[in-house]
């Protein structure tokens, strides 16, 4: 519990330094993969080295993609689900937002909803795998944060996603 | 390559120089109208002292040409520049086959008030059709041009002029890292002009929705970091958060008396229509079951209120009593219909809809359920009628950028609202100042 603890403060000064340069930036708005403090973060923390706990952030992925106006988890998406799972499982204090988002096609409430939907579907499978729902929150975005630009379909599979958001609640 | 760097360089300078210059630049692409009424406007006399921007024959010019209504003609064509009736020779007008003359004079008073008037001719029956006299505030000039030109589309269409009114509308520009933007609510005249930030976000603002006459605008902003909606004044800037509950906050619309909102909530696991009474704070829930129900609409009367749901699979458009009884499906024809409002004479509704994968603003006629695609555009969102129903706004993507545009009620006119800046989205028609 105590090692946690030390973990979290550690992340959330990382996440905080990351931000330092611009400080506009409030540390939740992150929709984006940028792991990279976190990851000296976690290993930093993980003093006491046993087996899961020792898995650090940037060892996995926090991006879960769908099909269109789906909300449906493929196999490939269900192991990044579970690697979450496990982490998350080995951290019980880690909280994540899970940020749901939808690419620009249709309309804006239309896509709060399935965006909604992805945010609860990925909370569901962690739930069933073990996770506790008090270590999970769920937002929409809908297409209002574009990871990528275009106005095509590259863009779009990337942005049709839901993001674990480590950073939210360790940075509060 | 040069042009897209070009373009880009002018909206960073736009985003540097934002503060100071609020005045957007709008660009008209009008195509389609078919006929125009071609139409003189002469220079008022005495407006030279003024800026142009103020100047009442540059302000009904580019509100008739924008409208694509009309052609004004060229000034440097006319044969004479009359400012009063005795000098009108309408033989002048009908050889540069102009339909219509616009003429008028303005003079500073003492009191640092401005007399405006004109008169509006029918070039070939030879006769005044309109005349005004107005004295305003220096202050005042621009609504006056706006009203002139009301005066001029209505004489001329029959139709009342919406150049009076405003949109609202939504900006964002990319900010640090992927998936950061800055977002802004901004204002603006019906044309494009005059642009106003009414707030300014780091995380998302969406679907900003009018009271009835225009005074305060509903709308959802994730400022907190998580969504809720929010009711500003639009003059004063006061404003209070509505609603911000557990899950989806989405979806605002005001009621047409304006004491209650309808709106999008998930607090109980589901996104669910509900209505919101302004005063009381009390929640009324419409839509119940695990489907997506939003983006409600009120019927002009009140009466009714359309919404998106997905019951049958898919998005389609439904209606329902406004205390969420008699619920019915009003599309069939498509795969994808949603963002459903009605004009302002309830006859008909515009909405989003799909075919062969493409977005396009449509017009949904209530007699006769017929559904006609107004766009040839591919990514449309948000359309919204203009309050004399002859126009539609709605946002899409021209040349890789977000943009405004705007189509005729039967799909003729075609035109796009270059405001600068960003990407452009979410855009709401103003209803009229007074009814």
């Amino acid at each position: 519990m105590k090692i946690n603890k030390r973990m979290l403060v550690i992340v959330g000064f990382a996440a905080l330094a990351g931000c330092a340069g611009n400080k506009a930036v409030k540390p939740g708005a992150s929709a984006t993969a940028s792991r990279s403090t976190n990851v000296q973060a976690s290993g930093a923390g993980n003093t006491q080295a046993t087996g899961t706990q020792n898995v650090s952030l940037d060892s996995f992925s926090h991006l879960v993609h769908f099909r269109f106006d789906s909300s449906a988890i493929s196999a490939s998406n269900a192991k990044i689900v579970k690697e979450n799972a496990s982490y998350l499982e080995a951290h019980p204090d880690v909280r994540v937002r899970l940020e749901g988002n939808t690419d620009e096609r249709g309309t804006a409430q239309y896509n709060m909803a399935l965006g909604q939907r992805r945010a609860d579907a990925v909370k569901h499978m962690l739930e069933v795998l073990g996770v506790s729902g008090k270590q999970l929150a769920t937002i929409s975005f809908g297409k209002s944060r574009p990871l990528a630009l275009g106005h095509n379909r590259a863009a779009w599979a990337q942005n049709r996603r839901t993001f674990f958001n480590y950073k939210y609640f360790a940075s509060k | 390559m040069n042009r897209f760097g070009c373009r880009l360089w002018v909206g960073l300078a736009a985003l540097l120089c934002a503060p100071f210059t609020m005045a957007a630049v709008t660009i008209h692409i009008n195509h389609g109208y078919g006929q125009r009424f071609p139409i003189a406007i002469v220079p008022f006399k005495g407006e030279k002292a003024w800026p142009l921007d103020l100047r009442p024959s540059t302000i009904v010019s580019q509100d008739l040409t924008g409208s694509g209504w009309f052609d004004c003609l060229p000034s440097k064509d006319y044969l004479a520049k009359p400012h009063h009736a005795a000098q009108v020779q309408f033989n002048d007008w009908q050889l540069l086959k102009a339909t219509a003359l616009l003429i008028g004079h303005m003079q500073s008073l003492s009191d640092g008030r401005v007399n405006v008037a004109f008169r509006l001719y029918d070039v070939n029956k030879g006769v005044q059709i309109q005349g005004f006299q107005y004295t305003v505030a220096p202050n005042q000039l621009r609504l006056l041009g706006h009203k002139i030109a009301d005066v001029v589309y209505q004489a001329l269409t029959g139709v009342r002029g919406v150049f009076n009114t405003r949109i609202a509308f939504v900006t964002m520009h990319p900010r640090g890292a992927p998936g950061h933007f800055l977002y802004r609510l901004e204002v603006a005249d019906a044309e494009g002009h005059n642009v106003r930030v009414i707030l300014r976000s780091r995380e998302p603002i969406m679907s900003p929705r009018w009271s009835p006459h225009g005074g305060r605008l509903t709308y959802v902003s994730f400022e907190t970091t998580w969504p809720a909606i929010y009711v500003q004044n639009v003059a004063t800037g006061q404003r209070s958060q509505v609603a911000a509950f557990h899950g989806l906050n989405g979806a605002p619309s005001f009621s047409p008396d304006g004491t209650h909102l309808a709106l999008c909530l998930s607090k109980t696991g589901y996104p669910e229509v509900y209505v919101l009474n302004l005063t009381t704070g009390r929640l009324r829930q419409l839509t119940f079951g695990p489907d997506i129900n939003t983006e409600p609409s009120w019927s002009p009367g009140g009466g009714h209120i359309v919404f998106t749901s997905d019951r049958s699979g898919g998005p389609q458009i439904y209606e329902m009593t406004a205390r969420g009884g008699d619920k019915h499906r009003l599309t069939f024809d498509g795969r994808y219909n949603a963002d459903a409002s009605f004009s302002p004479n309830g006859k008909w509704l515009t909405l989003v809809s799909r075919r062969q994968g493409q977005y396009h603003a449509a017009v949904f006629e209530l007699a006769d359920s017929t559904l006609e695609v107004l766009t040839a555009t591919s990514l449309d969102e948000s359309p919204t009628f203009a309050p004399n129903g002859q126009e539609i706004l709605y946002s899409t993507v021209v040349r890789g950028h977000r943009v405004l545009a705007s189509v005729s009620r039967n799909g003729q006119g075609h035109r796009i609202l270059g405001l600068r800046g960003g990407d452009i989205s979410d855009p709401a028609w103003s209803p009229f100042r007074h009814p």
